[in-house]
């Protein structure tokens, strides 16, 4: 007897829809398992056994084959249990073969049954809505993720006899669809972000956080350990702007996949704060396996990527941003076929200016030449070229810390962020630009009109400053995102000057 | 052993290579040469000297010689050949005895037996000037570095340091830059770049000046070293100044040995608290003489040093020139350091206390806003501030040194 189920597995944060075909017939009692199974599969044979049997359900004793097709891509999940035991059951006709037709099966069966949660529901019922798939079934923990999606039915499901009994007479109290109206949960799903008005007297660094976020320009931060670097970079995400549903299903796809969705919860709808340690590898900050999961980077889609201590970071590590930094995302091939993961992050660095920490206070400071250079040094100059503000803290003594007044906070920022984010909106609708940080040189002449008193500004500046190129380019994207954070249609010589100000092309970092 | 003996020497061409061998042992110190030279008299006969006996000889205290390093080298390498290899490869040596052997070290303690030296060796009758202070200097020590060195390449004086980086390579390098000469001692053999950061500085003083060493060719740098090479610098010099210098400084080893020396010592006084000025200030507690400007050293350093042909009066030599002065501060040949403040030229009152705020050590916006605030009761804020502070770096009235932080431009 033969059945036909249907699964899916994960492609990047996409998913591809898999049958699930089950045959018994006479011959040797086997459990074969066909269709290029990885390992995990091939260990749902004993898990499905084992559960069968504490189910009380006997296997019969004949010739059984499952095929997982399309045979020619390798799989690897535990979340074929699912439908590989209904697949089983549906054989041996336990219950009416129309019962699952066009219903997608995931999960993961523990000995005693239970499904366990899988990672990428969020994709798969995404992918299994556009195919026209009518209905669902996902581990309850995982439902939902699934549920947010319209158009499908989505079931959560926590025992294999709960799966059993539905498909025998489909009584809808068994299993109960869940549907969450994707609006409504990106409204109540906000996180705890600490505010910026907990940042005394580094009103420069804030003001470097609040370009930064409005125009989505990479911030380097230098400055003294302790003098509050970490602090800022960790209140970023809550100046950008609230996610829209779009951005939010394409992280909550990146954690589905990445199997970090909090328990409980259809949406990631905060920003992220990523911060690795400088002892990440490359795998773990692009993304990288066997079958590729999406690295660090990737988590902080649309939102923030932070890296402390720069200049620890492995060189590979830091290098391998240079193309995703350009691109948005990250391509990661493999032999057989090869995934991508959207990586549209803001990238926030943070260093000591030296290995001592207190360059450029030379009272202090006890490095020589070599070692600060060599320090710097590690920011390779590619790197340091796709970075447009670079800004310095100080120490703030305890006086002052008591005493500075708490100047701009996360509520003020953020209305100067969303004013400069309206603005670039209108200015770039209908082209692929969404920020100005993504201007290139040819619309950077096209977008940052200057005025002739601000010509004439960024010719001495040329001169007097030693400019290249690009960095005139970088200065011209910047002095636009301050512009439109003040309101400004035109932008004017202050805009021009304070960008330069922030300017990374120092001979310090050469 | 007294530098008239030395002088008495008359070793003939042909003994060379000899003398050669007992230099070719990089001695901290002189090590046993003088005491060779005075037991035997000639390079040669010290050669021919079995090695028991050379190993049974006694110095002046009783002490045994240190020879085995010479012994081994007799031994192993031919002496002969190293020195056409020598002579080949463009190094040049200058024994005590010889007549090029700059005649201000024959008066110091413990002149080294022969120098070795790519480049030329310093002329005796031009002015010279040791410019001496720390690795680590600050925006400050480089600036008075670089004017320093630059006024005494254009007044034709002699710039010796010890390529070192900061304050040293930085004279130098300026002294060249406007035309002087510079000569350059090193705690490794001359044909070593050390420290290799400052290769372009060493190619142009083998060129324009000299690159000196005691220690002979393909020695590397070792900590023991500088010490005694430092004794070279100020030796050579008739001035030392110190422009950057910590408490417990390496320069400070040079100072003693020039005090010995008889030197005058020269100390740029510094900001007090100042961790990177307090060796200099502290040397003009205990006496030295303070270095002003430029102008005014070279003045006195004319004055002091220098015969009516601006020919320098070498201190011991014996020759008591009348000192004279002989350049007036208006003499052409002089830069005209008018010492007086320069003006913030940028007419707004608010440009002005910007600017003044400013020094040569690096302040940050936010303090210069802090500082402005507690004098005015107002100010334009942090962003204010940048966009002035950027406006004289483009002015070029100062300079961001550092993505928060900024100094004054002279």
């Amino acid at each position: 007897m033969f059945s036909d189920t249907l699964t899916a597995m994960l492609e990047g944060v996409k998913a591809r829809i898999i049958h699930v075909e089950t045959d018994i017939s006479n011959g040797m009692p086997v459990f074969n398992m066909v269709g290029s199974v990885g390992n995990e599969i091939r260990e749902a044979k004993d898990r499905i056994r084992a559960a069968f049997k504490n189910l009380d359900i006997s296997i019969p004793a004949s010739r059984i084959t499952v095929n997982l097709s399309p045979g020619d891509l390798k799989k690897d999940s535990t979340a074929y249990d699912l439908p590989i035991a209904v697949g089983l059951l549906g054989a041996m006709r336990i219950f009416p073969e129309e019962n699952t037709q066009g219903v997608l099966f995931l999960g993961e069966i523990g000995l005693n049954g239970e499904i366990r949660p899988v990672k990428g529901v969020l994709p798969v019922v995404r992918t299994a809505a556009s195919e026209g798939i009518k209905e669902c079934i996902v581990p309850r923990d995982n439902a939902f993720e699934g549920s947010i999606v319209p158009g499908i039915t989505v079931r959560g499901a926590s025992d294999l006899n709960e799966v059993i009994s539905y498909l025998s007479d489909r009584d809808e109290d068994i299993l109960p669809s869940v549907y969450t109206d994707p609006l409504s949960v990106l409204e109540d799903n906000k996180g705890y972000i600490p505010d910026f008005d907990q940042v005394r007297g580094q009103e420069r660094a804030k003001r470097a956080a609040m370009i930064s976020a409005s125009g989505f320009h990479s911030l380097l931060m230098t400055g003294p350990p302790g003098a509050g670097k970490s602090m800022i970079a960790r209140r970023i995400p809550g100046i950008l702007p609230p996610m829209n549903l779009s951005e939010s299903m394409e992280l909550t796809s990146i954690y589905s996949v990445a199997g970090c969705m909090p328990k409980g919860k259809a949406l990631v709808s905060t920003r992220a704060f990523q911060a690795p340690h400088h002892s990440i590898t490359r795998q773990a900050l692009i993304g990288g396996g066997m079958i590729p999961k999406p690295g660090m980077i990737s988590l902080a889609h649309r939102s923030v990527l932070f890296l402390d201590e720069v200049p620890e970071f492995s060189r590979e590590a830091i290098e391998s941003l240079r193309q995703p930094l350009e691109d948005k995302s990250v391509r990661i091939t493999r032999l057989m076929h090869s995934v991508e993961f959207p990586a549209d992050f803001l990238l926030i660095l943070a260093m000591n200016p030296c290995p001592c920490g207190y360059y450029p206070d030379r009272g202090r400071c006890r490095c020589t030449d070599n070692e600060i250079r060599r320090y710097i040094g590690k920011i390779s100059g590619p790197l340091l070229d796709r970075i447009d503000l670079c800004t310095e803290l100080r120490n703030v003594d305890i006086s002052e810390m008591r005493t500075a007044k708490s100047g701009l906070d996360t509520k003020s920022m953020s209305e100067k962020v969303i004013r400069a984010r309206n603005a670039q909106n209108a200015r770039y609708e209908g082209t692929s630009i969404r920020f100005n940080a993504d201007l290139k040189p040819e619309e950077v002449e096209k977008y940052c009109r200057l005025d002739a008193e601000c010509l004439e500004l960024t010719e001495k500046l040329y001169k007097n400053l030693n400019l290249s190129a690009r960095s005139y380019h970088r200065i011209l994207r910047v002095s636009r995102t301050i512009a439109d954070m003040e309101e400004s249609e035109e932008i004017k010589r202050d805009h021009v000057m304070e960008a330069a100000s922030f300017r990374p092309d120092l001979d310090y970092f050469k | 052993m007294d530098i008239d003996e030395f002088l008495s020497f008359n070793i003939p061409e042909c003994e060379r290579p000899y003398a050669f061998w007992l230099v070719s042992v990089p001695w901290i110190g002189q090590g046993p040469v003088p005491s060779l030279l005075e037991l035997y008299g000639s390079p040669k006969e010290i050669f021919e000297k079995s090695d028991e006996e050379l190993l049974s000889l006694r110095g002046k205290a009783g002490r045994k010689l240190n020879v085995e390093p010479l012994l081994k080298c007799r031994k192993n390498a031919d002496i002969f050949r190293m020195y056409d290899d020598l002579d080949r490869s463009g190094m040049k040596i200058s024994f005590a005895w010889d007549d090029d052997y700059p005649v201000r070290l024959k008066h110091i303690p413990d002149p080294p037996t022969a120098l070795f030296y790519l480049g030329k060796l310093p002329r005796d009758e031009k002015l010279s000037v040791a410019v001496i202070g720390s690795r680590q200097c600050s925006e400050y020590g480089e600036k008075l570095a670089c004017e320093l060195g630059e006024a005494l390449g254009e007044n034709d004086i002699n710039v010796i340091s010890g390529m070192a980086v900061g304050i040293d390579g930085i004279s130098q390098a300026a002294a060249l830059g406007s035309g002087g000469e510079s000569y350059a001692v090193l705690g490794s053999g001359a044909d070593v770049c050390y420290p290799d950061s400052n290769y372009s500085l060493y190619e142009k003083l083998k060129n324009l000046g000299g690159v000196i060493s005691a220690y002979p060719p393909g020695t590397s740098a070792r900590a023991q070293f500088f010490p005694p090479r430092n004794r070279i610098v100020s030796g050579l010099a008739d001035a030392v100044v110190v422009l950057e210098a910590r408490s417990r400084s390496g320069t400070l080893i040079t100072v003693d040995m020039a005090l010995e020396q008889g030197r005058d010592i020269y100390a740029a006084p510094g900001r007090l608290g100042d961790e990177l000025s307090a060796g200099c200030n502290g040397l003009i507690g205990h006496g030295a003489l303070v270095y002003l400007s430029p102008e005014i050293f070279i003045r006195d350093l004319f004055e002091d040093h220098a015969d009516a042909n601006g020919h320098a009066i070498l201190c011991g030599s014996g020759i008591a020139g009348i000192k004279k002065n002989v350049l007036s501060p208006s003499d052409e040949r002089h830069r005209n350091y008018s010492g007086e403040e320069m003006k913030c030229p940028l007419p707004d009152e608010q440009f002005r206390d910007v600017y003044e705020e400013l020094t040569l050590f690096p302040r940050s916006a936010e303090e210069i806003d802090a500082s402005i605030t507690r004098k005015q009761k107002t100010s334009p804020g942090e962003t204010g501030i940048t966009l002035m502070l950027m406006e004289l770096c483009i002015g070029g009235f100062a300079l961001q040194v550092s993505p928060g932080q900024y100094i004054r431009r002279l």
